[in-house]
């Protein structure tokens, strides 16, 4: 047994905690990415400074010694910021540096199954919105987006819509996790933003154009509301134009 | 006309063509707006439930021709309209800006002549790729009958292109649709085959070459407006993809909207029909199964209680059950149940550890069917191999969904083509790695 350890939150910091939880023996219970709620449970948490170097050797161990695909699984479980991500990482990279490039096949191996579900669950998320994030200008001519996704999925998406709408100014804006993007061509920031901070939005002609093609480019006679469902659960409705009517 | 009725009788004409995909294509930002997504991405899906991923659209529905099946058939008496280059260009800018499509699908009624209709296609297509910058997806239709040199422009502007075959046989083609010539359809489909072709083998020895349709070409055909057996349409889908190398053959249930002698009285749109092709379908292509495998000639119809793949599996019991800890890779597809993914992440795990039941499960396979067919580590994994028990369960959990009482089936699978190669492509970009996402697949596979 030993204290839990916590790093910033960030990826690097994540990885720092990680690269310091290998050096230490016995290894930490946990690997923490936020301070833990009730406090009496965890007192004697130890907070890891991030130290780029450290992050950087990590992430050249992971893809020399484990392939891409786990790298990819690393990054998927930090953004999924979950409450045990960083531990759940911690088991399933103990058992990388045993097997190696083999990591990805052990997919019944309790350290390696739970990485495995989070890391699908999250890039599931980030390829439905990144068709479902809503844009619309606001007042300043903006692009603004408000999204409530699961996972903290402002940075892939920024990244996503960085190459796609690349002349345009835009913001992304994640009202669970109050985060948010903002782009000018050559500039992307992600900074902390509160929720109730929402710019003033402009009359947009072509949003009622898009709900009346999406009214019309659906087959009356194959009419299917629990197909649509599977594919477009409803906790995403909240910022769609095309479901936010009372006709649908 | 203003925009909004003008945009919903054109895409109210559109909606018949089942195609929405937008994957195959990994155009690059230039400068201007948009790119392409490998795997395809879908924007939103509607009220029967089909993905929306791109703003499908006619240029026109103020059709010549008179096609019996069809709803902008000249004589039908519904509201017309027309889009100008401009209009078309103007709206798929601002729909793509607000992240509600992924590109244009443009098709049309004959307006005028062939040529004039594809020189108008080509217009709003060159309005967006040269002038507008715009590098999203493009789905253009081919006219049948216009000249080669159109088809030769448009390929090189759009991304995906398609021309639809319409009606499984000549006969039903001459029943339904006079004006068109199976010649007509062919000859475009063949030209756009091999400058696919010829692109592709130009482009690996000069990279300046420019694209053809780097998507590929797909078609469509109507299922039940004629009487065509499904042997003939999954015979005719083999051929289709083998001679002209098409990414998909699309199918759509006949809607009966309109009336006319030569027309089938149907009650409502034979949905089901249309699953089971397309379940057969996915066989042709990702199961390595042959249109002669899944029905003969005794049995020309695809049984409508059982899917394709369960229905062979039944008249192939002697070679089941299969070990799942040594059967090949295309042996495991072959047992229902198994999709691509299972089979992948069967054998993938069992390099480094033996499979039983308990591991299968953990694997996500899921065993409802499958358990008939296979055997985990030696230990059979149902009850009898025979025939009639398998049956009776297979058919009491097919028709068990509550859709299917209203023939209400899930319906156009979205993700298609070469999964590996949009995996290769999407690490070569240096994008984290979508492995598990298949966009609307799921429901689809067995």
């Amino acid at each position: 047994m030993s204290r839990p350890i916590l790093c910033d939150g960030s990826y690097d910091g994540l990885l720092s905690a990680l690269f310091e939880a290998h050096r230490r023996r016995p290894m930490p219970d946990a690997v923490l990415m936020e301070k833990p709620e009730q406090t009496s449970l965890f007192e004697e948490v130890e907070f890891i400074p991030t130290q780029v170097e450290h992050a950087r050797r990590l992430q050249r161990a992971i893809d020399q010694q484990l392939g891409p695909s786990s790298a990819t699984h690393v990054q998927m479980l930090h953004t999924s910021f979950l409450p045990d991500a960083g531990t759940m990482l911690l088991h399933y990279l103990n058992l990388g540096w045993q097997v190696g490039r083999h990591l990805d096949e052990y997919m019944t191996h309790p350290a390696v199954l739970p990485v495995h579900r989070v890391s699908r669950r999250v890039s599931l998320e980030i390829h439905r919105l990144s068709g479902l994030v809503r844009f619309s200008p606001t007042e300043q001519g903006v692009l603004y987006a408000a999204l409530e996704p699961d996972y903290r999925v402002i940075p892939p998406l920024a990244t996503h819509f960085q190459d796609r709408l690349t002349n345009e100014k835009w913001i992304l804006h994640d009202l669970r996790h109050h985060q948010a993007a903002f782009y000018k061509p050559g500039e992307l920031r992600i900074l902390n933003l509160p929720a109730n901070l929402r710019p003033q939005m402009a009359e947009d002609s072509y949003e009622s154009l898009w709900q009346a093609f999406y009214d019309a480019i659906a087959i009356q006679h194959r009419l299917n509301p629990k197909l649509r469902r599977n594919h477009m659960p409803t906790r995403y409705h909240k910022h769609l134009p095309e479901m936010q009517r009372t006709r649908q | 006309m203003d925009m909004m009725s003008k945009l919903s009788i054109l895409a109210d004409a559109a909606k018949y063509d089942a195609s929405c995909s937008s994957s195959g294509s990994n155009r690059k930002n230039t400068g201007g707006m948009g790119n392409g997504a490998p795997a395809g991405i879908c924007h939103s899906w509607s009220a029967d439930g089909r993905c929306i991923s791109l703003l499908k659209i006619l240029m026109s529905n103020a059709c010549r021709y008179d096609c019996a099946y069809c709803i902008n058939r000249s004589s039908n008496d519904v509201p017309r309209a027309s889009f100008t280059p401009r209009e078309i260009a103007s709206l798929t800018m601002e729909f793509y800006r607000r992240n509600y499509i992924e590109g244009l699908f443009l098709s049309s009624a004959v307006l005028g002549s062939p040529d004039h209709t594809m020189e108008l296609m080509i217009q709003t297509l060159e309005l967006l790729r040269h002038r507008l910058g715009f590098n999203g997806y493009i789905h253009a239709k081919t006219i049948p009958g216009a000249n080669p040199l159109l088809t030769e422009k448009l390929g090189r502007l759009c991304d995906r292109m398609s021309v639809n075959i319409e009606l499984p046989s000549e006969q039903s083609l001459r029943l339904l649709a006079p004006e068109k010539q199976k010649k007509a359809i062919l000859s475009p489909m063949n030209y756009i085959g091999q400058r696919i072709l010829q692109t592709q083998e130009e482009q690996t020895l000069f990279k300046s070459t420019p694209d053809f349709a780097p998507a590929g070409q797909t078609t469509q055909m109507i299922v039940g407006a004629t009487g065509d057996s499904d042997r003939r349409i999954l015979m005719l889908s083999q051929a289709l993809y083998k001679k002209y190398r098409l990414k998909r053959v699309y199918f759509s249930a006949y809607v009966p909207l309109n009336h006319g002698q030569n027309l089938p009285d149907l009650p409502r749109a034979p949905l089901i029909r249309e699953h089971r092709l397309y379940q057969s379908d996915w066989l042709l292509r990702f199961y390595g199964f042959t249109a002669e495998e899944l029905l003969d000639e005794d049995h020309p119809q695809l049984d409508s209680r059982l899917d394709p793949k369960c229905a062979w599996a039944l008249r192939h019991l002697d070679q089941f059950p299969v070990e799942v800890n040594r059967a090949p890779y295309e042996t495991l597809l072959r047992v229902p149940g198994i999709g691509v993914t299972s089979a992948r992440r069967i054998i993938s795990a069992r390099r480094v550890g033996h499979l039983n039941e308990d591991g299968l499960k953990k694997l996500g396979v899921v065993l409802k069917r499958a358990r008939h067919f296979i055997t985990a580590s030696g230990r059979y994994l149902g009850y009898r191999l025979s025939e009639q028990p398998v049956r009776a369960a297979l058919v009491s959990m097919d028709s068990a969904p509550a859709g299917m009482f209203q023939e209400q089936l899930s319906f156009l699978p979205e993700a298609e083509d070469d999964w590996s190669m949009v995996r290769r492509a999407v690490i070569a970009a240096g994008q984290p790695l979508l492995e598990e996402v298949k966009p609307c697949e799921q429901a689809h596979l067995v």
